[in-house]
């Protein structure tokens, strides 16, 4: 059994203009840019992704976040995931209502002394809304900001989020 | 004149780490306790500050119009200190 590695590019990251959005922002450095979603410290702040469940054996979905400060050299990011799982030709609900999972969270602590260092952590997400191989999976990621777990001032950018799953 | 509320010392802290202000080193919660003590400092010496102004000044001007000079001056130590964007239009916020 192998693992299956499926980036949710930056680029691709949706805003819904009724939620708090983070915001998609070209950082530049001294020898090259990058794409980031950068959230902010007071406010909680979300992002969309949509992508097919391909080879998918069941079990645990991993989300692997990297993700740097903008700003900040110490303190905690408190970063939460929600994913709902749609099956073509069979779930006759509206795309448009569809409801997530219960999040779940991760707190990171930042690694000290270099503000745009990357880290790395993950979320084991069980709530998977009976995801299921071929499923269309629906994801929402967040920094809790508000939470008082959450003590990094300063945005946090989010360099990039894999779903990784054992495949069939 | 009382201090602000919770939410407009969490307003104001807010404001402070999207402009870019706060000491990397610090967490949000250090960053609330200065401006929480910040805004304790004000309240504790607006009595003082009142008395410190001058005649006809203390007594002509009203309580906004005191304020009003009081934050001119320190927008203007704001910018002599480097801050960006203090004092940077006319009026007062």
């Amino acid at each position: 059994m192998a693992t299956v590695y499926t980036p949710l590019p930056i680029g691709s990251a949706q805003n819904d203009p009724d939620i708090s959005a983070g915001r998609m922002q070209r950082v530049n450095g001294t020898n090259f840019a990058r794409l980031v979603v950068a959230f902010d410290a007071a406010t909680k702040w979300t992002v969309f992704w949509s992508t097919p469940v391909i080879d998918y054996a069941g079990g645990t979905i991993t989300a692997r976040i990297r993700w740097s400060a903008a700003t900040a050299t110490s303190g905690v990011v408190r970063w939460g995931i929600q994913v709902a799982a749609v099956t073509p030709e069979t779930d006759s609900g509206s795309l448009a209502s569809k409801a997530f999972a219960t999040a779940q969270t991760v707190n990171d602590t930042h690694l000290g002394t270099t503000a745009q260092r990357m880290m790395e952590t993950t979320i084991a997400i069980t709530n998977l809304d009976t995801a299921a191989n071929g499923d269309q999976l629906y994801v929402s990621f967040y920094r809790d900001a508000a939470n008082a777990a959450d003590t990094m001032t300063g945005n946090a950018y989010l360099e990039q989020l894999t779903l990784e799953w054992s495949n069939v | 004149m009382a201090t602000l509320t919770d939410l407009e010392r969490a307003d104001e802290w807010a404001k402070f780490m999207a402009a870019g202000h706060c000491p990397a080193s610090l967490t949000k919660p250090e960053l609330r306790a200065g401006i929480d003590a910040t805004d304790n400092r004000v309240e504790a010496n607006v009595a003082s500050f009142n008395a410190a102004l001058p005649q006809p000044f203390r007594g002509a001007a009203t309580p906004e119009q005191k304020f009003a000079i009081l934050t001119f001056v320190i927008q203007r130590r704001g910018r002599g200190a480097g801050v960006a964007g203090a004092g940077a239009g006319a009026g007062v916020e």
